[in-house]
């Protein structure tokens, strides 16, 4: 089962992930390591791969002014990009919004 | 009919507005681009829009500030016009912009451009959310587009938010 939880910042992502999915390898903070992998000079959407099978944790970047640096800028496209490809895949997609969340595609599983 | 379809940077909306547009106006298709050409983004942007729309019968046109005077030669199906963050943009930064009418001459536009179609499909940007201080001029800017965004959701037929690629309703019907 592959799944993605995002949300803004400080939402309890990571505990929405290992509350519902305990019995999935977790990758936390996905939009760090999308600018590591810049940094080192390649494709982020490589990552994808590693991503399948396990519930991921990334933060919603893409809300806001488009950034002066063009790193940054890649960065941001980079990881929607990468999230757009992983939600295509995923058995559900979990939106984090003050802790709760909410299934945008798929569903929740049960408690 | 007006649907507005919103959505982060990368987030796939410009890739649901034209399913959107497309699964509902079967004939004419324009598309209104707003984007100044300047810049290796700007260029990357185009093109990537330019390859997603190939061979989906789309006429191009584009109109980087105001809307209302655009005179189109024959009546269309649908239009989908993108976007209006970078239309904004131009209107406050462009010289030829209206500058602090920029609000104003935007909603009228779109109000030109709506019985020039049977479906409106305006794709605007979600900026909202970064936390960062900016300067008054770009603060002025994200107010202006959070204005513009709920003066349009408000007589939308639909709202859509695209999140990873995956379309949300907002709302459908007024």
């Amino acid at each position: 089962m592959t799944i993605l939880i995002i949300g803004g910042a400080y939402q309890n992502k990571n505990e929405v992930a290992r509350r519902y999915y305990p019995d999935l390898v977790r990758v936390e903070d996905l939009h760090v390591r999308v600018r590591e992998t810049l940094a080192a000079g390649e494709d982020p959407m490589a990552l994808l791969d590693g991503l399948r099978g396990k519930v991921t944790v990334c933060d919603e970047v893409g809300c806001g002014i488009v950034p002066l640096r063009r790193e940054d800028e890649a960065w941001r496209e980079a990881v929607g990009r990468l999230c757009c490809a992983l939600a295509e895949e995923a058995d559900a997609v979990i939106r984090v919004l003050a802790g709760v969340p909410q299934a945008i595609k798929g569903e929740l599983p049960c408690l | 009919m007006l649907i507005l379809v919103t959505g982060g940077s990368a987030s796939g909306k410009s890739a649901h507005a034209e399913r959107i547009l497309c699964s509902r106006a079967p004939g004419a298709r324009l598309y209104l681009a707003t984007m100044q050409p300047f810049g290796r983004t700007a260029q990357y942007r185009i093109e990537r829009h330019r390859k997603l729309r190939a061979g989906k019968g789309f006429e191009t046109v584009e109109r980087t500030t105001d809307l209302a005077g655009l005179r189109l030669q024959k009546r269309y199906d649908g239009i989908l016009l993108e976007d209006l963050s970078n239309l904004l943009a131009n209107e406050i930064y462009a010289p030829e912009g209206a500058g602090d009418r920029a609000h104003e001459a935007i909603l009228s536009g779109i109000a030109r451009l709506e019985p020039a179609c049977e479906t409106l499909v305006v794709v605007t940007n979600e900026v909202f959310s970064d936390g960062l201080p900016y300067d008054a001029q770009t603060i002025r800017y994200i107010e202006t587009l959070g204005r513009l965004n709920a003066a349009l959701a408000e007589r939308a037929d639909a709202v859509y938010e695209s999140v990873c690629g995956i379309l949300c309703t907002i709302r459908e019907g007024i």
